[in-house]
């Protein structure tokens, strides 16, 4: 019974993502989405963040699953006399130029994805949600026709384009958008966040400086409804932009939401990105407006050659076994996106996001944006197991402010750290270096703790998906 | 054609409300004075306290005593003896005691693009080969990145580091001339960048730049304040104490010889005033003993969520570190202490190495300071 009742559903709706839909809101969404990477990475350069994060720093932290990248980073760098990360902002920067002309498009959204993802790939110490947001957001334009109708691609060779699309093309960027802001609202849905006001109660106050609503920042009842507001807004926010009478000035709440974030914390080009792609929720009418008076403007109109090419020459849409290629793809991607950021279910007892935010297994890649205010004190100790003379370490000879503050709260950073130490010192004569450490961490303003087993040789231990059992309990 | 109208209804909504934020984004940069609130803290009023009664005092204690010992080196090399040579040398150390009260304000017109005042004329150990052999060779320009061949401690080298007598041989005579030139070159060296810096706080200038600046993001006057004073508790706790006891890794020995005033023998003293003022930092106290209390970190500690658990934490740790520091023998120099391993040293590292949290990370995170210039995680 219920595998018919599957099969009826698969049956009803297996067609649904191959109807035709207007392209114009993927035009917009690629133009927007070239033009605000553009802009981020101009912004990076000038900020001089490549050098401070990829040219000074001797260690560098790697992703579980991806620790060949930053040797391969160190080897490049060496054989590059320090100019090869410049070489990949470079071909990022035109790769970005490339997506939101429609130039090249292939071409340049998959360079756009491997150098984006490569540089965010050296070094966990700048990880950031959002920057894991447009790796996801680059790879899924590598396969979407977006580059079909208003681009360069099109001008050069008019057989391209296409007036509409299958409707899954669109929809998969909805709802990784939606997914960002539901994720990100459900996540506030715990009694730090409601009860405790933490940490907005840290963060507002340190923001009384702000013009006309400074003051108000101070009190403590503010910090209580922001945060409130916060997590009604971002768990409802995309069902105000779906719903048309609701639109206009759901849009103007996303604007004033990520200015004002973006003004009190240092978020970077996140609000940006966030207003110019949220627009993918407009109605087709109006990316088919903007997308007609863009050609208007780029004078660019073709001779009205009709749409006469079909879907299916590029897009195997109505050849059954394409079709479910796509399906099983789409809804392995789809699946697994909602699935993956709850894996920290796993690592807990007792369910509690206090012991997320303790443990951090299982934070990262789930859109828990600024959630918590946590910092730590790390002192490492390094003992020469045959004199069992014991040594401290001076964190700073090694790594920078930004990846000393990050390394000292975040367990798996502990651990490469100790492991990096242990093979520093290896090399200059400790003979068998055992590597513990002393660490306090302090969260949402409560008094620090020791964080980790300060006995353990962390040099010994190995990152993996298992719990960390050298991590202290919260409670003790 | 009503979808136009409908749209640009829309569109003009919309840009009225970017027009705002913008503007809201524009006076952000601007100073705007909030009316003192029931609630929270006036920062302005710690950065008006603080620069007022601690920071400008002390700058204007080193530049004066700077002074006075360029006009006791004067002295000394017109007419080396061993009078003059005693005067010049309590005229340095006078002037380095001072220093160590002004050197944690490290920021703002001590940075230069070739380093911090304290990086300039404070770095240690001296390096005695360097600087003779430029001497020998007569290289009075300074024109050089070798900072241990100047500064402080590149006089307290060539005013301490042997007998009296012997010290006024080598200046005395035309064998003494390229000494006494050099020793001339590096005071007055070391007397233009204190004036730079002093003059910049004393003519009022840097000040209200510093009182306005009263945010808490990365490059704001509490952020500038709160970092310099984190650094300089390291710099004591890391150069001063673990490095010459030698608990660095790898280091099979102790090194005595990279204590701070090796030559006049004063480290433990020196030691003692640079934590004194690293605590009257935290407090917001001047520096006379028994000195006036300030709005300083502890009073904006006194505000904030989890603050006071902090502040009874701290205290605590201070006291523990004072009674540590005090258990060292003052009859011995502190490089002998450290040769014969002292295990009243051992203690007083362990609890500077308690304290270091209280105010790196617990201190940071409740105030909500920036320190560090990278984006954080956006919502």
């Amino acid at each position: 019974m219920k595998q018919s009742a599957f099969a009826r559903l698969y049956e009803r709706y297996r067609y649904r993502p191959f109807a035709p839909h207007s392209i114009a809101p993927l035009v917009m969404f690629r133009i927007l989405f070239g033009a605000a990477m553009m802009l981020g990475v101009v912004r990076f350069l000038l900020l001089g963040w490549v050098d401070v994060q990829y040219v000074k720093p001797t260690v560098h932290f790697a992703y579980y699953g991806f620790e060949w990248i930053p040797p391969l980073h160190d080897a490049l760098q060496a054989t590059t006399n320090g100019w090869s990360i410049y070489a990949v902002f470079a071909i990022m920067l035109a790769a970005a130029l490339g997506i939101t002309l429609g130039a090249w498009y292939r071409a340049s959204a998959v360079a756009y994805f491997l150098t984006f993802s490569y540089v965010e790939l050296i070094d966990k110490t700048y990880y950031l949600n959002h920057y894991y947001f447009v790796s996801l957001v680059a790879l899924l334009m590598t396969v979407l026709p977006a580059e079909r109708e208003c681009s360069v691609d099109v001008w050069r060779k008019p057989t391209l384009r296409l007036s509409s699309v299958p409707r899954w093309t669109v929809d998969i960027l909805k709802f990784q958008v939606a997914l960002v802001y539901v994720y990100a609202g459900v996540a506030k849905m715990q009694s730090e966040w409601l009860f405790r006001a933490m940490p907005l109660a840290i963060w507002l106050p340190a923001n009384d400086t702000l013009p006309l609503i400074g003051v108000w920042l101070r009190e403590r009842w503010v910090a209580y409804a922001f945060s409130w507001a916060g997590m009604v807004y971002d768990t409802t926010i995309i069902a105000w932009l779906i719903y048309p009478k609701t639109r206009a000035i759901a849009y103007v709440a996303v604007i004033v939401f990520h200015v004002l974030t973006g003004l009190m914390f240092q978020i970077g080009v996140f609000p940006l990105v966030m207003i110019t792609l949220t627009p993918v929720f407009f109605s087709v009418q109006f990316h088919e407006r903007c997308v007609s008076a863009l050609k208007r403007l780029a004078k660019a109109e073709q001779p009205q050659q009709e749409q006469t090419q079909d879907l299916q020459a590029r897009f195997p849409a109505h050849s059954s076994l394409g079709q479910r290629l796509v399906l099983a793809a789409l809804a392995t991607y789809v699946i697994v996106q909602i699935l993956f950021p709850w894996r920290w279910l796993l690592y807990q007892d007792r369910i509690s996001y206090k012991q997320l935010f303790w443990t951090e297994e299982g934070y990262r890649f789930g859109w828990r944006v600024m959630l918590m205010e946590k910092a730590g004190t790390a002192t490492f100790y390094v003992k020469d197991s045959s004199t069992g003379k014991e040594g401290e370490v001076v964190n700073r000879e090694f790594l920078n402010e930004h990846q000393e503050k990050q390394m000292a709260m975040q367990p798996d950073m502990l651990l490469e750290f100790a492991q990096h130490l242990r093979a520093y010192y290896a090399a200059r004569g400790v003979h068998k270096p055992s590597v513990r450490a002393e660490v306090y961490v302090t969260l949402n303003g409560e008094p620090s703790r020791l964080y980790v087993d300060s006995t353990v040789n962390l040099a010994a231990e190995r990152d993996s998906w298992q719990p960390k059992r050298w991590i202290l309990p919260l409670s003790q | 054609m009503h979808y136009f109208s409908q749209l640009h209804r829309q569109a003009s909504a919309v840009a009225a409300f970017i027009a705002v934020c913008i503007m809201l984004g524009v006076s952000a940069c601007r100073d705007t004075r909030n009316p003192s609130s029931s609630s929270g803290f006036d920062r302005t009023t710690m950065l008006q306290e603080v620069s007022t009664n601690l920071i400008i005092p002390s700058y204007r204690e080193t530049q004066m005593a700077v002074s006075r010992l360029q006009t006791s080196i004067q002295a000394f090399t017109q007419s080396p003896s061993v009078s003059t040579l005693q005067t010049a040398q309590s005229a340095w150390l006078e002037a380095y005691r001072a220093f160590l009260r002004s050197s944690p304000y490290d920021f703002g017109p001590a940075e230069s693009a070739f380093g911090t005042l304290r990086e300039n004329i404070g770095v240690f150990p001296a390096n005695p080969q360097l600087t003779e052999q430029y001497i020998n060779e007569a290289r009075f320009d300074l024109n050089n990145f070798n900072r241990s061949t100047r500064g402080f401690h590149g006089m307290e080298y060539l005013l301490f580091a042997a007998s009296a007598q012997e010290t006024v041989t080598r200046f005395s005579a035309e064998a003494g001339a390229n000494r006494r030139q050099y020793l001339t070159a590096i005071t007055n060296d070391l007397k233009t960048r204190i004036d730079a810096v002093a003059n910049a706080w004393l003519s009022g200038g840097y000040q209200t730049q510093f009182t306005n600046n009263n945010g808490t993001s990365i490059g704001s006057s509490t952020s500038m304040l709160f970092n310099e004073f984190v650094k300089s508790f390291e710099e004591a706790k890391n150069f001063k104490v673990a490095l010459p006891l030698g608990r660095r890794p790898g280091q099979t020995t102790a090194l005595p010889q990279h204590v701070e005033g090796l030559y006049s023998a004063q480290s433990l003293d020196f030691l003692k005033i640079h934590l004194a003022t690293i605590e009257n930092i935290w407090h917001g106290r001047t520096a006379a003993s028994g000195g006036k209390d300030f709005t300083g970190f502890e009073e904006y500690l006194a505000t904030v969520a989890g603050g006071q658990e902090l502040i009874a934490n701290t205290k605590a740790q201070l006291a523990a570190v004072n009674a540590a520091l005090n258990a060292v023998p003052t009859s011995k120099p502190l490089a002998d202490l450290i040769r014969e391993n002292h295990p009243s040293l051992t203690t007083l590292n362990t609890e500077l190495q308690k304290q270091t949290r209280f105010f790196k990370s617990d201190m940071s995170s409740l105030l909500g300071i920036t320190i560090t210039y990278s984006s954080g995680d956006g919502d």
